[in-house]
C-alpha cells in the first residue's frame, strides 16, 4: 500500500485528515503534560546542590525550557512553510505558516514570562538586557510583526508573500538566540543566563522536562491544525466542498 | 492538610512557581477556548455566505418565483 503524501497538500484532503488528528494530538498532549506535572512536582528533588544551587523555584524549568524550545522550533516551522510557499507557490503552505504563528507567539511569551519569574529569585531581577533575554524578546516581536503585517494587508496573496519574507528575514534571530549564552568574555558581555547542560542534569528532572516538551509539541500540532482548518474554510469559502462541509456541520 | 500547604508554599517560592505555571496553563486554555469560538464564528460566517450565494443562484433561475414570494411577504 502506498500513501500519496502529496494528496494531503490539497486543502480538500487536508481538512478532514487534520480534523481526525486533532483529538489524538490534543489527548496525548494532555496526558503527557499531566504526567510531566506529576513527575516534576512529586518525583524530583526539592533543592539542587552542586555548582549551581537552586531551591524549589528551579521547578519553573519544566515549563520554561520546553516553552523556549517550542518558541524557536515553531519559528523554524513558520519560516520553512513561508519559504516553501514563496518557492512553490502552494496555497496550503502559507496557510500553515499563518496557523503556526499565534501558537509560537504564545510559547515565546511563556518562555519570557516564566524566565522573569525564575530570574527574580535566582538572579534578583525580573528582567535584564542579557543577550539571551533580549534576543528572545526580539523573537516575540517577530511573531507579533508577522501576525500584524499579515492582518494589515487586505489582499491575502500579497499579505502571504510580504509576511513570509519577514518570517524568512527574521530567521537570523534563531542562531543568535542559540549562541547568545556562549559569551566568550564575561567582561565584554554580561551573560546572566545559564548555559544549558543537558548531560549532567538529574534524570527525574530531565524526564519531566522532556515529557513536557513532547506535550507542548503535540499541543502545538493540535492548535495549529485547528486554526488551519478555520483558515481553510475562510479562504476556500467560494468552493463547493466547503459549502457541503458547512451544511453538514451546521446540522450536528 | 499540612502537606498540601507545604506543597503550595514550594519552600517559600510559591509565588514564583505558581505565577509561572498559572499563567502558562491559563494562556494555553485560553488559546483552546478561543479556537473553539473562532471555529463557530467561521462556520456561521461561511454558512451565511453560502446561503446568500444559493439564494442568488435561485433568484437567477426562478426569477418569477422569487419575486412572487417576496411580494407575498411585503
Amino acid at each position: 500500500m502506498t500513501i500519496n503524501l502529496f494528496k494531503y497538500a490539497a486543502p480538500t484532503a487536508f481538512y478532514p485528515a487534520a480534523g481526525r488528528l486533532i483529538p489524538w494530538f490534543g489527548g496525548l498532549a494532555l496526558i503527557l503534560i499531566l504526567f510531566s506535572l506529576y513527575w516534576g512536582f512529586f518525583e524530583t528533588p526539592e533543592r539542587l546542590g552542586g555548582s549551581n544551587p537552586q531551591k524549589e523555584y528551579y521547578r519553573i524549568i519544566f515549563i520554561h525550557v520546553p516553552a523556549a524550545w517550542m518558541s524557536m522550533w515553531l519559528y523554524l516551522v513558520l519560516a520553512a512553510w513561508s519559504a516553501i510557499g514563496l518557492v512553490f507557490n502552494t496555497r496550503l503552505s502559507f496557510m500553515m505558516a499563518n496557523a503556526v504563528a499565534p501558537t509560537g507567539a504564545i510559547f515565546t511569551f511563556i518562555a519570557l514570562w516564566t524566565g522573569a519569574f525564575w530570574g527574580r529569585p535566582s538572579w534578583g531581577t525580573y528582567w535584564d538586557w542579557d543577550p539571551r533575554l533580549t534576543s528572545e524578546l526580539i523573537l516575540f516581536f517577530l511573531y507579533i510583526g508577522y501576525i500584524a503585517l499579515h492582518s494589515a494587508i487586505d489582499d491575502t496573496r500579497r499579505a502571504d508573500r510580504a509576511s513570509a519574507l519577514l518570517a524568512i528575514v527574521g530567521l537570523v534571530m534563531l542562531p543568535i538566540i542559540f549562541w547568545s549564552i556562549n559569551c566568550p568574555d564575561p567582561n565584554q558581555c554580561a551573560a546572566l543566563h545559564q548555559r544549558s547542560s543537558l548531560s549532567n542534569i538529574e534524570s527525574n528532572i530531565l524526564t519531566a522536562m522532556l515529557t513536557m516538551t513532547l506535550g507542548f509539541w503535540l499541543y502545538s500540532f493540535a492548535t495549529s491544525f485547528a486554526r488551519l482548518r478555520g483558515i481553510i474554510l475562510l479562504r476556500e469559502s467560494d468552493s463547493g466542498w466547503v459549502r457541503k462541509i458547512v451544511e453538514r456541520e451546521a446540522r450536528t | 492538610m499540612e502537606s498540601v500547604m507545604n506543597f503550595l508554599q514550594q519552600g517559600g517560592f510559591g509565588f514564583y512557581v505558581w505565577a509561572s505555571f498559572g499563567v502558562t496553563f491559563a494562556l494555553m486554555i485560553a488559546e483552546v477556548v478561543q479556537l473553539g469560538r473562532n471555529r463557530r464564528t467561521i462556520l456561521a460566517r461561511v454558512g451565511r455566505l453560502s446561503r446568500l450565494r444559493g439564494q442568488r443562484a435561485d433568484a437567477g433561475s426562478h426569477r418569477r418565483h422569487a419575486s412572487e414570494s417576496s411580494g407575498g411577504q411585503a
